[in-house]
């Protein structure tokens, strides 16, 4: 074969990559580099991944986060409310370590809970429409599992952590989001089954919500639960620590759902 | 067998001062995915609400790469409702430095931008990742979900493609 007809690998494009940005090891230097030499094909694909890098680098070098963006994120880190996006609705929660001190004195807490009154909406969201927030795409990465507890995700809403089934069902986290649902805050962590299979389970801040009307009620392993129908998907929903939890995908079995819901994780799961 | 340090494998929590200090180079990644500085700096302002709104808790993973994923993830999610809404026009390399709004940013800079949001996905998100935010391949490949072999790769071709898209801008064909 001659020089023209040669094509780079993968392998001599991986090693091609890690000559070019200075990341391939010492040990293997001389020999790619004798291989570049050696070939035209090779050191046009050097010279050219070179020529990239080197125009990326300086206009990366001089790109900087403008000024009012800075500002922003040092407004969501003191815990001011960020301003609204095209690409997305900003939650209305403050940031974590800046509502913790908040709630330190009951009469903050009784302030709170009266404006709250004033600013919330008459209506409660619908158990479906929590439902429904499992048909949306996650925002955030998935949350590892817990150190000391391998039946839970080391991710919590309303001090509820989320169970991770990965090792007993097979049904792995693989992300989070954070919503809004008529004035209530929501958390919702996604998980997939080996088909591809997608649930979503979200925990609803504030009081239980009615469950639905047309629901089937069930209890399994001692928890009462109620199965229902939401657009399309199965869902069910069930309460912990008072507060309304709904799972729900598409083309799942209801007898998964309630199974999952009612999982305790060697009592780690906390009802 | 290497041993795996206790330490390595405990989890922490996500410092927001810590996070906040990465704010320069997840604009640069998220201007390299969008070609859009109004894009990019929604993508960053989402990603610091999302993360910045409960705590995160980490294990064996660094603070960029975290906040890369979750760029990711809601630059996908800003392509997903994009479908639904009329579509904009890519962004030229004049366009781009006009509407970053940075009299530092150059147009040879706003061109090599403009070139790599061209890139097909797999391409962009490599070179947006190694090339432009600084992650290793292996910070990169964690990020982005794919075996550092992969991003090697990608990141070759995706090169190679910025390096023919710039030769035809220099030409001027």
């Amino acid at each position: 074969m001659t020089d023209s007809q040669f094509q780079p690998s993968e392998a001599d494009l991986r090693d091609l990559a890690a000559l070019a940005d200075g990341s391939l090891p010492e040990s293997r230097r001389a020999e790619i580099e004798a291989r570049v030499a050696g070939s035209a094909v090779l050191k046009d694909e050097l010279d050219r991944q070179r020529r990239a890098l080197a125009a990326v680098r300086a206009a990366a070098a001089e790109t900087r986060a403008p000024a009012r963006l800075r500002e922003t994120v040092e407004g969501l880190r003191r815990g001011e409310a960020p301003v609204r996006t095209e690409a997305g609705r900003a939650p209305s929660e403050r940031p974590w370590w800046a509502r913790w001190p908040a709630v330190a004195t009951a009469g903050a807490v009784a302030v709170a809970a009266a404006l709250a009154l004033i600013v919330l909406p008459a209506g409660e969201p619908a158990v479906d429409e929590a439902a429904e927030l499992a048909a949306r795409p996650a925002s955030e990465p998935a949350p590892p599992t817990e150190t000391d507890q391998p039946t839970l995700l080391a991710t919590s809403f309303e001090g509820l952590s989320y169970p991770d089934w990965k090792r007993e069902f097979g049904w792995r986290a693989v992300g989070e989001r954070s919503d809004e649902l008529d004035g209530r805050a929501t958390h919702t962590v996604f998980y997939e089954n080996r088909e591809g299979r997608r649930i979503g389970y979200t925990i609803v801040s504030g009081d239980a919500l009615d469950p639905p009307s047309e629901g089937e009620e069930s209890v399994v392993e001692g928890v009462e639960l109620t199965a229902f129908a939401a657009d399309g998907a199965s869902a069910v929903t069930w309460l912990r620590d008072g507060h309304s939890c709904v799972l729900a995908g598409e083309g799942v079995e209801r007898s998964t759902l309630l199974e999952l819901a009612a999982w305790k994780g060697d009592g780690a799961v906390v009802f | 067998m290497p041993a795996v340090s206790a330490e390595a494998d405990e989890l922490r929590r996500l410092d927001p001062e810590a996070a906040s200090d990465h704010i320069d180079r997840l604009y640069r990644i998220a201007l390299a995915m969008s070609g859009s500085p109004e894009t990019a700096e929604d993508l960053v302002q989402e990603t610091y609400v999302n993360v910045l709104s409960r705590p995160r808790f980490l294990r064996r993973e660094d603070d960029l790469g975290y906040l890369v994923r979750a760029l990711r993830n809601v630059w996908y999610s800003h392509l997903r409702a994009r479908r639904s809404r009329p579509q904009q026009a890519e962004l030229s390399a004049d366009q781009l430095v006009a509407a970053s709004g940075d009299p530092q940013l150059s147009l040879e800079a706003g061109e090599v931008l403009a070139a790599i949001a061209a890139l097909p996905e797999e391409f962009r998100d490599a070179v947006a990742a190694v090339d432009v935010g600084g992650l290793s391949y292996a910070e990169a490949a964690k990020a982005l979900g794919v075996a550092e072999g992969t991003i090697m790769s990608r990141l070759s071709r995706g090169r190679a493609r910025v390096a023919e898209a710039l030769a035809v801008e220099e030409t001027g064909s």
